[in-house]
């Protein structure tokens, strides 16, 4: 699986630890007949699928182009409902998605029916009734303990049949979810290998999905370690999906500072125990802005005393506190019980999606946003275009790294960059421009593309004007020049559209 | 490519002895003219650490050719004596030494003139004469030293000659480019050029795969050997202004250019710089310089080199203080201003840049290690410093001049955290920027000490920019545990 996914240089370099979709090498060995444990394994294996997605990639280096043809092969489940469950990376930029399943040489025509990216999970349907006979929907389970067994099934590399493996649980955790790349969630480390084609393939125990496999090492960086989606955010994705449309996970939006320190402590008016973090960074957009500040600190979170290790005891176990909000949804409401200059408070928040946070998520099921003008391309700032681009420009890199740490998005709600010229003799003399950041077109502020449409659309004098950020003289262009190149650079390059100005991230 | 070079050369000296040169020269018991004006030049440096600024790193030993000039004194590059210790002259072939010091010293234009400590040791040495005059075309001869201390020449042709950056990323300045096949020797630091006799540069960086070197020329040398002599080195001028080419036709058509005007858009001034106080502004055309014309590409015409960038003229044939008549164009009238140049190395940087052989600054209190933020410390993060150091603070140094108010002189982090029980809790915070301790501002290094003489209700408060904000010390239990941190973790005792 995971054909679909070129990832430039400057990728590996963010995620910096290798944290590659499932793209490990080894294949696995066939383990005899699947007993034990799953005393109903043959049955089992009846509600796993085979899945094959027909895929376009789009290219952020020409955004107006469909993007390049892919396949790849993945594994679902099937769960009540008479819907199939999977990874979203599976079926993430699909174009035509068919489904199989064991003993039966047709193949049904899938849709997919949510997904979320945020998440890795998407539910699929099949409009065939016929192929839902003969298949138990698979329940799903809870956490499996540590050291515990479980089964993983699923269609890799290796031969065109079912596999099934075993694994040991290692680790419970947060981990990032390497499909947007910018989501952490609880995830559980297993020693079986999870191989390309693994994704979205149940993990069982005891005869109950206790996780969904996607993703792993390459085999150069650590071997015999997979990744599964917990049931946590199975359930979560399920439940947030039942209204008929799936919400992103929801944020408080700040930082934070475990306190264990005494000077500390007693600064902030803290008692010498082991409870109490401090609140560092407030995203004044996010669910807490305005209701959580800088210096606050942060003692009980729903009736659930925080320690100053940043942790809460939930079901019995010590997790992260933001393991509490993880499980909530949009519009719900977290209570704290706070000290704020020294003085004990309660405050609540309602949580939403924080916004300013996309620019770092990688995207999919969508199309690059541009705007070509006289042959320069603007595009706003995401990771896609990072990535595609290999950005080194200081400004820009500084403006993606520090888009939400330093608010830069209440100045530039989108980044917009002249990210490339498409040579013409319009432009001819304006290569050094390439990764400008514009600030201005004909004294028009830009702060989203759609100010930059606006602004060349206004009839506005003889020239065009657009000022770039940092020192430099600014682009000038001949109205009438402009207008005459148009088809010109359209035809000699192929563009069959020069605008998408899309959908933004931003909420003002 | 600076490093490359050094790199080239310090694995170069493993193989040097017992090799048969290319170019074996025919051995003449009289040395030739220029034999006599060349010295070894041994150099024991060790570079501060900028990330545990407490201790340096292991020391070395570069090895250069100096050229004995009038004076009598010794040049040299920069490069060799960077971060020295102790320097030392000696006569190639009888293997005569002498400690030297340093007169003169400009990492800007990678040049350094030293002195013997011992008087008359340079008596014997022919000073040699620089001759400007080279031109594109013109052979030379590359001087190094054999392990005999014989000098070995080998014979290139100057290809071109181009204004460019220097390694030191501090303006552009004029460079010879030529071609030769040179061989690695032991001690290449420097490697003299000579054409007819006389020196006409110095090797900066030697590209080995195009077998290409380039020199610093007879004209930067000599404005250097020219403020050298002065009672207090100054350095090369600066105006302080960037440009932008006219070549585009819409652009010139935008600011009303006639289509044989010539001129140079300026599309920077630096606050506080020269041309800034002198009243140029960004937009202005600068068509001529104290009546050299400049065309649309910034070049003038040189009487040797022909056309060449106007950064020559302005940063190595002017002096400072000198008077630069900038003849522009300002909203279709032609005005004369009067911009007095200023020495590079009087800018004051909030990050400074040229803080070679100057220990980094630092102070410690209760294992909270600050230390003043320079590109000496970004530079640790090697060759590719620019990606792998923390991207907040290289873009602070990149574009520290349209970043900070007035009243900042200086960046402060807290650098690293020595653990210890009185810093429990804040053993991950690195590479930090403090902005307040003890709610005093700090706007420069200066700042840090004084600030931390007013602890706040018995406790020092550290504030940074981001996460976690503001964190705590007791300041008597800081003190008192200083002295044994200090010990445990090898500091010097407090300055």
């Amino acid at each position: 699986m995971h054909h679909g996914y070129s990832r430039s240089p400057l990728s590996s370099k963010l995620l910096a630890g290798c944290f590659s979709f499932i793209i490990g090498s080894a294949c696995l060995a066939p383990l005899p007949g699947v007993q034990g444990a799953e005393s109903s394994g043959g049955d089992l294996r009846k509600s796993v699928v085979r899945i094959n997605s027909a895929s376009q990639s789009p290219d952020y280096r020409t955004p107006w182009t469909q993007g390049n043809l892919s396949g790849g092969v993945g594994t679902g489940f099937v769960i009540e409902g008479k819907r199939v469950m999977t990874n979203a990376h599976v079926v993430s930029n699909t174009r035509f998605l068919t489904v199989e399943k064991d003993n039966d040489p047709r193949k049904y025509v899938a849709k997919v029916e949510y997904v979320a990216h945020d998440a890795d999970l998407a539910v699929l349907s099949v409009q065939d009734e016929r192929f839902f006979v003969g298949m138990n929907p698979l329940p799903i389970g809870g956490i499996p303990a540590l050291e515990s067994e479980v089964s993983v099934y699923g269609f890799p590399i290796g031969g065109d049949r079912m596999s099934v493996t075993r694994g040991v649980v290692s680790r419970v955790d947060f981990q990032l979810y390497s499909h947007s790349g910018a989501d952490a969630h609880l995830a559980i480390q297993i020693d079986a290998a999870i191989n390309p084609g693994n994704s979205g393939g149940p993990v069982m125990q005891d005869g109950r999905v206790v996780g969904v496999a996607f993703q792993g090492y390459s085999g150069d960086v650590a071997q015999n370690v997979g990744y599964m989606i917990s049931t946590p955010v199975i359930q979560r994705f399920l439940e947030d999906i039942k209204n008929g449309s799936y919400d992103r996970y929801v944020d408080i939006a700040i930082s934070t500072f475990n306190l264990r320190n005494p000077a500390q402590r007693e600064a902030l008016g803290l008692p010498d125990d082991d409870y109490g973090i401090l609140v560092g960074d407030v995203v004044s957009v996010g669910s807490s802005g305005g209701i959580l500040e800088q210096g606050d600190v942060l003692l009980n979170i729903d009736g659930l005393a925080i320690y100053s290790d940043g942790t809460v005891e939930l079901d019995g176990e010590r997790v992260d506190m933001p393991e509490v909000v993880e499980r909530k949804f949009k519009g719900d409401v977290v209570k704290f019980d706070i000290l704020r200059d020294g003085k004990p408070q309660k405050v609540e928040v309602k949580l939403k999606g924080v916004w300013p946070y996309l620019i770092i998520a990688s995207k999919y099921d969508v199309d690059p946003r541009f705007i070509l003008y006289a042959g320069l391309l603007f595009q706003p700032l995401s990771r896609d275009f990072v990535e595609a681009h290999g950005i080194e420009d200081l400004r820009i890199r500084y403006m993606y790294d520090h888009f939400v740490q330093k608010e830069i998005f209440t100045e530039h709600p989108e980044v917009i960059v002249l990210s490339a010229i498409l040579p013409d003799p319009i432009n001819t003399y304006l290569g050094q421009f390439q990764y400008s950041i514009v600030e201005k077109i004909n004294e028009r502020v830009i702060k989203t593309l759609a100010d930059v449409a606006a602004a060349l659309d206004e009839e506005k004098g003889l020239f065009t004007v657009i000022e770039l950020k940092g020192p430099g003289r600014p682009i000038v262009l001949r109205r009438t020049e402009v207008e005459a190149a148009r088809t010109r650079i359209l035809q000699r390059y192929q563009v069959p559209t020069e605008r998408n100005l899309g959908k933004p991230d931003f909420e003002l | 490519m600076k490093r490359l070079l050094i790199a080239l050369f310090c694995t170069a000296s493993v193989w040097s002895s017992g090799i048969i040169h290319a170019q074996d020269p025919t051995p003449s018991p009289a040395k030739s003219p220029v034999a006599q004006s060349l010295i070894r030049v041994n150099s024991a440096n060790q570079a501060f650490n900028f990330i545990e600024p407490w201790s340096k790193r292991q020391p070395f030993i570069r090895r250069g050719i100096g050229v004995v000039l009038p004076g009598p004194h010794v040049l040299v590059s920069s490069e060799l004596l960077m971060d020295y210790n102790y320097i030392e002259l000696e006569e190639p072939t009888t293997g005569r030494k002498s400690p030297a010091r340093v007169r003169a010293v400009d990492y800007i234009s990678g040049l350094a003139l030293l002195e013997a400590v011992e008087p008359g040791f340079l008596a014997e040495f022919k000073p040699a004469e620089i001759s400007l005059s080279t031109k594109i075309g013109d052979s030379v001869n590359i001087f190094q030293l054999d392990a005999n201390g014989t000098a070995v020449a080998t014979n290139g042709t100057v290809t071109s000659v181009q204004v460019v950056p220097y390694p030191m990323e501090e303006g552009l300045f004029l460079i010879y480019r030529i071609n030769a096949p040179l061989l690695p020797q032991d001690g290449s630091f420097t490697v003299p050029i000579f054409r007819e006799g006389k020196l006409i540069g110095v090797l900066m960086r030697y590209d080995q795969r195009n077998q290409s070197l380039d020199a610093i020329p007879a004209p930067v040398i000599t404005r250097f050997l020219k403020e050298a002599a002065l009672p207090k080195y100054r350095g090369f001028p600066e105006v302080g202004v960037s440009f932008s080419n006219l070549r585009d036709p819409q652009f010139r058509e935008y600011v009303k250019l006639g289509k044989d005007q010539d001129g140079i858009y300026i599309s920077d001034v630096r606050k506080g710089g020269p041309a800034d106080e002198a009243g140029i502004k960004v937009g202005d055309i600068l068509i001529a310089i104290n009546d050299v014309p400049v065309d649309r590409d910034g070049n003038y015409n040189h009487p040797l080199h022909g056309k060449l960038a106007l950064q020559h003229y302005l940063g190595t044939e002017l002096e400072p203080g000198a008077v630069a008549k900038f003849q522009i164009l300002r909203d279709g009238e032609t005005r004369s201003i009067d911009v007095t140049l200023r020495e590079r190395m009087a800018r004051e940087e909030i990050i400074p840049r040229l803080n070679v052989n100057e220990a980094p600054r630092w102070t410690m209190v209760g294992g909270l290690v600050f230390q003043e933020l320079t590109r000496r410390m970004l530079r640790e993060w090697g060759p590719e410093w620019r990606k792998r150091a923390p991207q907040q603070l290289v873009y602070y140094d990149a574009f520290q001049h349209e970043l900070f108010d007035d009243d900042r002189a200086g960046i402060v982090l807290l650098n690293t955290v020595l653990q210890d029980e009185t810093n429990i809790g804040y053993e991950d915070i690195s590479m930090m920027v403090v902005t307040k301790i003890n709610d005093v501002p700090i706007l420069k290094f200066e700042d840090v000490s004084r600030a931390l003489q007013t602890p706040v209700d018995g406790r020092h408060k550290i504030e940074f920019n981001e996460n976690p904000r503001v964190i705590y010390l007791n300041a008597e239990k800081a003190t008192t545990r200083d002295a044994e941190i200090r010990q445990t973790y090898g500091l010097p005792a407090a300055q």
